[in-house]
């Protein structure tokens, strides 16, 4: 673990991930820490609004036989959905991503790539193929509208609104999620869908209300 | 819901909003002023709804459908732009299954959620097959929302307007595509009884709006499968076909008398008596052949059948008749020169049988041929409609409620 220490109230913030992009204090919500290629952004450093998801920090689960805990959430506020970007960190301070919205998850790699198709191929029902011969289906394109974080985060490349989403997939349940921005590269992280129940997920919010 | 304290203020009444679905809410009609308006900053217009009709859960209302509780977090009343169908949909939301929809139309309740998989993979013309069912293509449609009320987690409105929609049917489940330029959403749907949702939401079934008609994803109450009744039905026929060839093949059909008797032999008896004659090997059919040279003519006889040994008698009659002639230059027939009675449970003895004929003017002879444990195809004719009334009544009471679950739809195949 490495401590980092929040400039604005002293706060010690301990880090897992071995290359964390962005942590925020977890005391007073400031910028502790941020890596080279967020410093040109303006960050909504609002608190990440109450919604109903059941995952939280301290999280853990299991996944290809390896125990990850969640350090930090980004979410980001569509138009009409939200997708919460858990980051999951590995034994060794590495990192992927659990992307959650209302009860359906998918996981998704750490490693960014570049669709240099056009952008016009990334449309509901439209079938695009991306390396690997992956062939995937458009599903929906959203607008995003707020990001919110908070946490230790690993590196996520579109943390200022106004971007749009698009999400792809097939009955594989491989999936894909794009990030388009203009004037900005077409970037996309690979994954897959899963059900929520392979993921043995510990340390969740209990909801018992609704038991 | 509770610990929740995300509120947003209204745009018209200005009065604050506390939403049950957090931040997840997306739009909202204002629990004072009824107003609709979004959450977000994409479309800041208001929606003032002027339809309304009674709401059967109201919003707040908890059931238990799966084994999760869900809330009634929204209702909407959408209607089809091209026959103005309205029906009502309750938006429902668990945290642990996320939302889902309860969707009714003439008392018919369909529970509705999203799926991941797209199921136009393994679609073929009209149909889809998912799941190991096969999907009708029922109806396609455009609809908007004439009234809402409570919260949603997308702009119900907006997208409602902006999506086509395609629904697939295999009772009691159903396919739905919603499909707008910007997405495509799959949900599966199931059939509920009115009792079920009034039982899974705790309120009473007179307060849910009665059923009409057939549902368009309402299974058939019965304990049988089609293809299971099929199936039985072939094998009952197999059965009995088999029954009635293995019976006729061991029946002996054996000549245990005949004679020929004529008018002047009678005198002035009214009676026949014919030779005794046996019948053996126990209780089994007997069948009397009466045959006469009728020409435009009939013939009529009683009989009786006596046993000698203990008296029991069997009385019968039978009456023959046979016409013909030309009429326009063509030949016509009715009726036959031969008749037969049949006696199906005879037990063995001495009989004999005292015939008592009635001769016309032109027809004055008879022979009479008495067969023992003859094949009995009667008997297998009536067996057979009897095992089939049931199967037949099932098939057709089937196709005619087949025939009104697509009464309302463009894409019917009874037509």
């Amino acid at each position: 673990m490495t401590p980092y220490t929040c400039n604005a109230c002293n706060a010690t913030n301990s880090s897992v991930l071995s290359k964390p992009a962005l942590i925020i204090c977890r005391q007073c919500r400031a910028v502790v820490h941020r890596d080279e290629q967020l410093k040109m952004f303006e960050l909504d450093l609002a608190r990440v609004p109450d919604d109903w998801s059941f995952v939280r920090i301290g999280t853990e689960f299991s996944y290809n036989n390896n125990t990850l805990t969640v350090v930090g959430r980004i979410r980001f506020q569509l138009r009409n959905d939200y997708k919460n970007f858990w980051c999951a960190a590995l034994r060794d301070g590495a990192y992927i991503w659990i992307m959650e919205s209302f009860a359906s998850f998918c996981i998704l790699g750490s490693t960014w790539k570049e669709f240099k198709q056009s952008s016009e191929k990334l449309r509901a029902g439209q079938l695009i193929t991306l390396e690997g011969n992956l062939k995937i289906r458009g599903e929906y394109v959203e607008k995003c509208e707020e990001v919110t974080f908070e946490g230790e985060l690993g590196l996520m490349k579109f943390p200022e609104a106004s971007f749009f989403f698009i999400q792809c997939s097939n009955n594989q349940n491989q999936t894909a999620v794009f990030f388009i921005k203009p004037s900005y590269d077409i970037e996309y992280l690979e994954g897959g869908k899963i059900d929520v129940e392979k993921l043995n997920l510990k340390n969740t919010v209990t909801w018992d209300e609704w038991k | 819901m509770s610990g929740n304290n995300y509120t947003v203020s209204c745009p018209t009444c200005g009065k604050i909003n506390t939403l049950r679905g957090k931040s997840m809410t997306r739009a909202l009609t204002c629990q004072h002023c009824k107003i609709y308006f979004r959450t977000g900053n994409w479309d800041t217009s208001t929606v003032e709804f002027v339809y309304e009709e009674p709401q059967a859960l109201p919003i707040g209302a908890r059931g238990r459908i799966d084994g999760f509780v869900y809330e009634v977090i929204g209702f909407t009343i959408k209607q089809e732009y091209k026959y103005h169908f309205r029906w009502r949909e309750y938006l429902v939301f668990n945290p642990f299954r996320g939302y889902a929809f309860l969707s009714e139309y003439n008392g018919h309740w369909n529970f509705v959620w999203p799926i991941e998989e797209d199921p136009l993979v393994h679609k073929s013309d009209d149909t889809i097959q998912y799941e190991g069912e096969t999907f009708h293509l029922y109806q396609m449609y455009s609809a908007k929302v004439v009234h809402a009320r409570g919260e949603f987690f997308f702009d119900v409105f907006d997208m409602t307007a902006s999506t086509t929609n395609k629904e697939y049917i295999a009772p009691p489940h159903m396919l739905a595509q919603e499909k707008s330029d910007d997405s495509i959403l799959w949900c599966k749907a199931e059939y509920f009884k009115p009792s079920e949702i009034a039982e899974a939401f705790s309120v009473p079934l007179s307060s849910l709006p009665s059923r009409e008609g057939i549902g368009y994803t309402q299974p058939f109450q019965s304990q049988y499968s089609k293809n299971a009744l099929l199936i039985f039905t072939v094998l009952i026929i197999l059965f009995t076909f088999i029954v009635h060839l293995t019976v006729n093949n061991t029946a002996s059909d054996k000549v245990v008398y005949s004679g020929v008797f004529r008018k002047e032999e009678m005198a002035d008896q009214k009676m026949i008596v014919t030779p005794s004659f046996e019948l053996k090997d126990g209780t089994k059919s007997l069948e009397i052949l009466i045959s006469a040279p009728l020409s435009n003519d009939w013939f009529f006889s009683e009989f009786t059948l006596v046993n000698e040994t203990n008296g029991t008698e069997y009385n019968f009659a039978k009456e023959i008749e046979y016409y013909y002639g030309t009429e326009d230059g063509y030949g016509w027939s009715e009726g036959s020169r031969n008749g037969e009675a049949f006696l199906s449970q005879i037990p063995e003895g001495k009989y004999h049988l005292n015939i008592y004929p009635e001769f016309s003017f032109t027809t004055d002879t008879f022979d009479l041929t008495v067969k023992r444990d003859v094949p009995m195809n009667a008997n297998f004719f009536v067996t057979l409609i009897g095992l089939l009334i049931f199967p037949a009544f099932y098939f057709i009471r089937h196709h005619y409620r087949e025939q009104q679950r697509w009464s309302e739809s463009d894409y019917t195949p009874y037509e």
